[in-house]
């Protein structure tokens, strides 16, 4: 129990010294207290909870806190920004070339995104000097995060050649690696 | 100092618009019902409040009450059957098979045919999207690893990160506001969100990973890289269908005396082959559970090994807990609402921003309140016809999102429809409310009803508070229908 308090009261004096920091514009000592103590955090909550629980409720604390502190810098500006009396029109369709666009963007960024990436991350861990298991669950974590960073960057590109031959030959290294 | 060139930050703003507006409406769906979802639990005792609890197991009487299911003539035997353990947020003991079950009353009889179809319609609903499993399980796991796109897009298309950290002002739905709230939530949120997203792609996605292992290491295949997952099942013959359970528990107790008794499972059910496992929560730890295994006898077989093998394991079986928040009791579930409603307001917030930055306003404007203020409207429907009426309700709550989204279409002014949306969800949570009264008469104020009863009125009238205060602030009233 008072483990547990101690910890809280170390989150509690992080992410007010987090804002302090912001609301002094930038008070650098404030911030790296804060950032170190929200870190340090973490020890005192696993020495509450134990390892496992202590680490996760020293981010879903600090989160909390800082959405609170957020919370209480609220400026009301009423309305503001958004327009009332925008017209109300016919809906848009986009023409045959949008499609295709649209279309060939959804392609490379989430289905062949996630095939790569599939590739790309066993062929990553395959030759890690593991066991079967510890590479298997290296690649499960680490294959959503790939999708996600590849599909972000397709999705940033002007043209779709591009990103289709950085797929192409990434899938092809991966292929390589996995069955050659 | 700006450490993200405009190059950058205009390529993934770009990026992290596409990728939300093609994932926004799914997001939305996916996140509110895994909102919903951390109180799995609690909705289906309140779904069957009459149901006898109690906390205490009795290994004779869970034994009895486990083979009188088990021999009945009413019992289909699946693959696997079930007797689920009583808990503080579950007190009553239930015997199942993978389709239908009974809670067992105190002095061990069979009761009430159990009802837990709202409770899987919502997990339903988060985890396959109501689709075929498989098909469901990959789209919603790949919107797990899409969510991490737009955390990456959304850093790098943030370059006043620091400057704005703290700041929100609050416009009700105007740009600045929804941008605020956007950002905010996003920003500070993302440790979070990044778990969920990567262990929420886990579950659809660790069967092509181990597809793809077992066909590039020579000589593998997918049973001998499961296995290093899963450890194999014990290989038995000749087993009796007759369940030596009272003796296992006493095993279970003496092996884990504080661990937390979930469930036995009793695995190939319909085969000689069967055998009984119990899953054993561990104290302190989130790993989902430690199983040992017996076999029909009561002959202990070993543990699975999940909490005391290598840490990889431990952290591939803490996956569930970690998604879920199940686990440091209700105060983290609590937590995990209020985490996992932030993630829903990113969603929608994101797709506000697009729709408030164009200078016209079309039919996606109209459309998109019918998701966003439809989705809890649908969900309150279709629960209402579920637990009322046992109605299966998947159906009827598609077709309220549907007619929800297109309703706005005929409305023509989206403020006013959203104000429409939030006033008739508060009516049906009233409703749910009182048929639930009508048809459980006393027992819907026991501890099984009235928690959630509570919650739903509270509900109703934060929906009627958000629909009045809109009424009174929004300027947007006075859009009209423009057209």
């Amino acid at each position: 129990m008072l483990a547990g308090l101690i910890a809280l009261a170390i989150s509690i004096t992080a992410s007010g010294l987090v804002y302090y920091s912001w609301r002094r514009s930038g008070n650098a000592w404030a911030a790296a207290a804060g950032w170190l103590l929200a870190f340090g955090s973490a020890f005192a909550w696993v020495r509450a909870l134990g390892a496992e629980f202590g680490v996760s409720y020293a981010i879903i604390i600090f989160t909390c806190l800082v959405w609170a502190a957020v919370a209480l810098n609220v400026e009301a500006t009423g309305a503001a920004g958004q327009s009332a009396t925008r017209p109300l029109q016919a809906m848009h369709w986009p023409g045959a070339r949008d499609w295709g666009r649209h279309g060939g963007l959804f392609l490379l960024s989430v289905p062949v995104a996630g095939v790569v990436a599939l590739m790309l991350s066993v062929a990553l861990v395959l030759p890690l000097p593991w066991s079967l298991l510890h590479k298997l669950t290296a690649a499960i974590f680490l294959y959503p995060v790939l999708w996600g960073a590849l599909s972000a960057w397709i999705c940033a590109q002007d043209k779709l050649a591009r990103p289709a031959l950085v797929c192409l030959g990434l899938a092809a290294v991966s292929a390589l690696l996995l069955f050659i | 100092m700006n450490l993200l060139s405009q190059k950058l930050v205009k390529s993934s703003l770009t990026s992290h618009s596409w990728l939300g507006l093609a994932l926004g409406g799914l997001m939305y769906l996916i996140c509110l019902s895994g909102t919903l979802t951390i109180f799995y639990e609690e909705i289906e005792r309140w779904e069957q409040p009459v149901a006898e609890e109690s906390l205490a197991i009795d290994p004779m009487v869970a034994e009895a009450s486990f083979n009188r299911y088990m021999s009945s003539s009413e019992t289909t035997l699946t693959e696997h059957m079930y007797l689920v353990f009583p808990n503080a947020t579950l007190p009553r003991m239930k015997v199942a098979s993978d389709t239908q079950g009974r809670y067992v009353n105190r002095d061990g009889s069979l009761g009430e045919v159990a009802h837990d179809e709202v409770s899987e319609l919502w997990t339903g609903l988060h985890v396959t999207l109501h689709l075929p499993d498989t098909l469901g399980f990959v789209l919603v796991s790949a919107t797990g690893a899409l969510l991490c796109a737009l955390i990456i897009s959304g850093f790098l298309a943030h370059p006043s990160i620091v400057k704005d950290a703290f700041k929100f002002r609050s416009g009700g739905a105007g740009r600045l506001g929804q941008m605020d709230l956007h950002n905010r939530l996003g920003v500070w949120g993302a440790p979070f969100h990044v778990m969920i997203a990567v262990t929420g792609a886990y579950y659809g996605l660790v069967a092509l990973m181990i597809g793809l292992f077992a066909s590039s290491i020579d000589g593998a295949d997918p049973l001998f890289v499961t296995e290093a997952v899963f450890p194999a099942e014990p290989a038995l013959v000749n087993q009796a269908p007759v369940y030596g359970v009272a003796r296992a528990l006493e095993k279970v107790w003496e092996l884990s005396p504080d661990g937390k008794l979930l469930y036995l499972i009793v695995h190939d059910a319909d085969s000689d082959n069967r055998f009984m496992e119990f899953y054993v929560q561990q104290p302190g730890l989130l790993a989902w559970s430690e199983n040992y295994r017996f076999d029909t006898s009561g002959n202990y077989l070993g543990t699975a090994g999940y909490t005391e093998g290598e840490a990889a394991l431990q952290a591939l079986y803490s996956v569930y807990r970690i998604h879920f928040g199940h686990f440091g009791g209700f105060i983290t579930k609590l937590f995990y609402v209020v985490l996992g409603l932030s993630l829903t307001v990113v969603s929608a917030s994101g797709v506000n921003i697009w729709l408030e930055k164009r200078k016209y306003r079309d039919g996606l404007n109209l459309i998109w309140p019918g998701i966003v203020w439809g989705m809890p409207l649908a969900m309150g429907v279709a629960s209402f016809t579920q637990a009322i009426f046992h109605i299966p309700s998947t159906a009827i709550f598609w077709g309220m999102m549907i007619v929800a989204m297109t309703g706005g279409l005929f409305v023509r002014n989206e403020y006013v429809y959203k104000r429409q949306l939030q006033v008739l969800t508060g009516i049906t949570l009233v409703l749910l409310v009182l048929a639930y009264l009508f048809r459980f008469g006393a027992d819907a104020l026991t501890p099984a009803g009235w928690p959630v009863n509570l919650v739903l009125l509270c509900l109703a009238g934060l929906f009627f508070f958000m629909a009045y205060r809109a009424h009174r602030t929004d300027a947007y009233a006075m859009a009209g229908t423009a057209a």
